[in-house]
């Protein structure tokens, strides 16, 4: 059977579970964004970002960047930071704040794949009572103006806002937890659905990658892709399930 | 009616303070280690271990590869600045794992209660409560035990430990332009405030950079400390508390000698600086 044999109407309330329920994380993404752009401004700096841990527990990653130079943002979230050898990562594991000025080499992967070199770091935790969420990083002054340090008054500004974010980053995870919940719900529909077909003769078979990948079920996983590894493979063997094959583990690489 | 001050010539401590270098007090730095190799610290640094996990419990080992952050070498020059003479001893319980970060700082601190280090700096700390009590033991043993312990407060003003317990001396962080200047705040959990805004400090790879947060503070006064203990090197927490109780007012007090602004540079000594600022 081939993605366009299936019914209009159900791609179309899939697409729309999936295109606009599914991506409401994005939404707080952008706030966060908007949070930390403002906070930037308050800053007076160059940079700011969002970092949080990765799955893996070992490293630190950029949620959420923002930048006074357009671009730089997108290449920053590309970006990783050790735990256990990074400043960042230091306050990640210990909740206490530092600043540093005059880094040089601090952060040579980053400033590498952006071409900018930090002056000056101030890297505060992002605490929710007592877990320590991620790390808020302040970087720089704009440019033209002289890289004078990050003042206490900056520093204390630095720790209300990173008070907000850890409302926020907080909220973003409950909000992926419903994404997964939802994503999950979908695919329960869409398996009813199918077996509603099957009765009637018409399976819907997930033949060849063409269809996997047009279907509303693979967008729905693709949604996934911020999950740990656990949540995609608990999603990837969901979709196994449905599809009756045993190549979710090769759905679950392309996420 | 007599008061403490009256008991004790503070101009008199100060001179031992001035004139104190470190020498014969052993300081453990529980940290992210040690770049020992660093110009700046011109061999001071004895041992540098790191607690390590095996298996569900952890173990010490010697390590060569310092400071991969940059934290605890910071820390050693500023100690190192103020106490030339002191030893210095790293144990890494920050870094390398970033699991089981408490039970590290448990373990190190347990091995530098038993190995009977004079001061213990520890520039770092943790708001989670699971483990209070079992870090409260061993403050609380190290009180009894004579070995000073020096922790840094959080920077957000939240309740973390150990810098909460009442038996260790925790640090809070201001700008002083004076590096062995300090206040008093009685009656308070962080009851030392110090020099730790943008301090000059050693950084891994022979380099120097600017150091903002409590974590900065802390080593100032383990410096100071370790200036005290080696004049006195009978005194023990209570005593030393006592005696910077006694020496709260001494930033005033040097201000009111004339002191000029000493700054904090890689290339002078903090005695000449402290002289100059004296004279």
């Amino acid at each position: 059977m081939k993605a366009d044999t299936f019914p209009p109407e159900w791609s179309d309330l899939l697409e729309l579970m999936t295109d606009r329920f599914g991506r409401l994380s994005d939404h707080v993404l952008d706030n966060l964004e908007a949070l930390l752009d403002q906070g930037r401004r308050v800053m007076n700096c160059a940079e700011a970002a969002l970092m949080v841990p990765e799955p893996d527990g070992d490293h630190l990653k950029f949620l959420v960047s923002v930048n006074s130079r357009p671009g730089i943002a997108e290449i920053v979230k590309q970006c990783r930071v050790p735990i256990d050898r990074s400043i960042a990562g230091c306050v990640f594991t210990t909740g206490q704040m530092i600043a540093v000025a005059n880094p040089e080499d601090f952060y040579p992967e980053v400033d590498q794949k952006t071409g900018l070199s930090t002056n000056i770091y101030l890297a505060t935790p992002v605490l929710d009572r007592e877990e320590i969420l991620g790390v808020a990083t302040f970087v720089n002054r704009p440019d033209g103006q002289p890289a004078e340090p990050f003042g206490p008054a900056e520093i204390a500004w630095s720790s209300r806002l990173t008070d907000l974010a850890a409302a926020g980053l907080r909220y973003y995870s409950r909000v992926c937890v419903q994404e997964r919940l939802l994503a999950a719900d979908v695919l329960a529909a869409a398996e009813r659905f199918a077996d509603m077909d099957s009765e009637h003769g018409s399976t819907p078979q997930f033949e060849d990658r063409d269809l996997l990948d047009s279907a509303p079920l693979a967008r729905a996983m693709l949604a996934l892709e911020r999950l740990s590894d656990n949540d995609q493979d608990l999603a990837a063997d969901l979709l196994a399930v449905l599809s009756s094959r045993g190549g979710a583990r090769g759905v679950r690489s392309e996420i | 009616m007599f008061n403490i001050d009256d008991l004790i010539d503070t101009s008199r401590v100060w001179e031992h303070v001035r004139h104190g270098t470190g020498k014969g007090v052993r300081v453990a730095i529980l940290d992210t280690g040690v770049e020992a190799t660093h110009p700046a610290l011109e061999g001071s640094v004895v041992s540098c271990h790191e607690v390590a996990p095996q298996g569900r419990t952890f173990t010490y080992r010697p390590v060569s590869d310092g400071d991969l952050v940059g934290h605890g070498t910071a820390c050693a020059g500023i100690i190192h600045q103020l106490a030339p003479e002191a030893e210095l001893h790293s144990m890494r319980v920050i870094g390398r794992s970033s699991s089981g970060t408490v039970e590290q700082l448990i373990h190190g601190l347990r091995w530098a209660i038993r190995e009977g280090f004079d001061l213990v700096n520890l520039s770092l700390g943790t708001v989670q409560k699971q483990q209070v009590s079992v870090l409260q033991e061993l403050v609380d043993e190290a009180y009894f035990k004579g070995t000073i312990l020096i922790a840094a407060a959080n920077n957000s003003r939240q309740v973390s430990y150990p810098a909460q317990f009442a038996s260790l001396i925790a640090v809070d962080n201001q700008s002083f332009k004076d590096p062995l200047s300090f206040h008093f705040r009685a009656g308070q959990p962080v009851e030392i405030v110090a020099n730790g805004i943008y301090v000059y400090a050693p950084s891994p790879g022979g380099k120097y950079r600017w150091f903002t947060g409590t974590s900065f503070a802390c080593p100032h006064i383990t410096g100071l400390v370790a200036r005290v203990r080696s004049v006195f090197p009978k005194l023990t927490p209570f005593q030393i508390k006592t005696l910077m109780w006694c020496l709260r007012s001494n930033r005033d007090g040097l201000q009111e000698r004339g002191a000029g602004e000493v700054a904090l540079e890689p290339e002078a000594s903090v005695d000449a600086a402290i002289r100059q600022s004296a004279s």
